[in-house]
């Protein structure tokens, strides 16, 4: 860079010194970000209150119908790989053959 | 940067500031409307498009909504507040480095730019040039450079907005000033 121009930090301390004299227009969000932050996506700082009972009971309906069928096929033994009809129907299959 | 960092917040902020934790949107609307002013002008310098800058002073306040009650009453709240719009800012700029086509630096002279920092036609001059040319850098150095330049933030407020080591703000600072040396000379021969 030749001597009559000036080195980076000098371009960028004028360049902002001016720069910090502009007018920045002026904007008003309020509004938009309240619209916004009452949609249902928005977890609230205060967290599940914004998402009222009806949400959290749909949530606890599925969680108990969840635990009740893990209940039901552990009881009934289906995830030990005992399940008798499975293979009685696979030897029947294998005596057709 | 004209935030102290001394925490002066009167009992009557705080209150203000529970109040929106809890929940109360008259206090996060008067909140939002004591600080958007100061928002714009730290969000002008990530972008000059009047719409991208409105949406960026907006994510910043659905940001600081979300995050209000990990506010710890230890600096000003417009300090924190800064701080969150410092990183949709970095966001934006990643988001747009990987879709977009800039102007570049070879569109315009060097003369220009020096006319341009020392004569300028307007402050909105100086601010566009100022932009163009940190527009050439990558996002991480174009964060340090807006900071330290144009927000005037010290090292330490610049590690603090950034979430950087003190050490990282100056490598990342003496680095980017190294690059723009470069593309300043590109620009002369």
């Amino acid at each position: 860079m030749t001597s009559d121009h000036m080195n980076p930090e000098q371009l960028l301390s004028k360049l902002a010194q001016q720069a910090r004299r502009e007018e920045i227009p002026s904007v008003d969000v309020t509004h938009t970000v309240l619209e916004q932050l009452s949609s249902p996506q928005v977890v609230s700082a205060s967290s599940l209150q914004d998402y009222g009972p009806d949400r959290i009971w749909a949530t606890a309906a599925v969680c108990a119908i969840l635990v009740a069928s893990i209940t039901f096929m552990l009881d009934s033994d289906y995830l030990l790989g005992e399940s008798e009809p499975v293979l009685d129907l696979l030897q029947t299959a294998q005596v057709d053959s | 940067m004209t935030t102290s960092k001394q925490n002066d917040l009167s009992e009557e902020e705080r209150k203000e500031i529970q109040s929106a934790v809890n929940g109360d949107s008259a206090a996060f609307a008067r909140l939002i409307e004591q600080n958007q002013q100061q928002v714009a002008a730290l969000m002008w310098k990530y972008s000059r498009d009047a719409a991208t800058h409105e949406e960026l002073v907006q994510e910043t306040f659905v940001e600081v909504y979300r995050s209000l009650n990990s506010f710890r009453f230890q600096s000003p709240l417009i300090f924190w507040i800064k701080k969150i719009g410092t990183r949709v800012g970095y966001r934006y700029w990643k988001r747009k480095k990987r879709n977009s086509k800039q102007i570049t630096l070879s569109q315009i002279t060097l003369e220009e730019i020096t006319d341009s920092a020392e004569n300028p036609n307007s402050a909105q001059e100086a601010g566009e040039t100022l932009q163009l040319v940190l527009e050439q850098l990558p996002p991480r150095d174009r964060q340090v450079l807006t900071l330290i330049y144009w927000e005037e933030c010290s090292i330490a407020e610049a590690a603090e907005l950034t979430g950087w080591s003190q050490s990282l703000v100056k490598v990342q600072a003496y680095r980017a000033r190294k690059k723009l040396k470069r593309l300043l000379e590109g620009l002369e021969s």
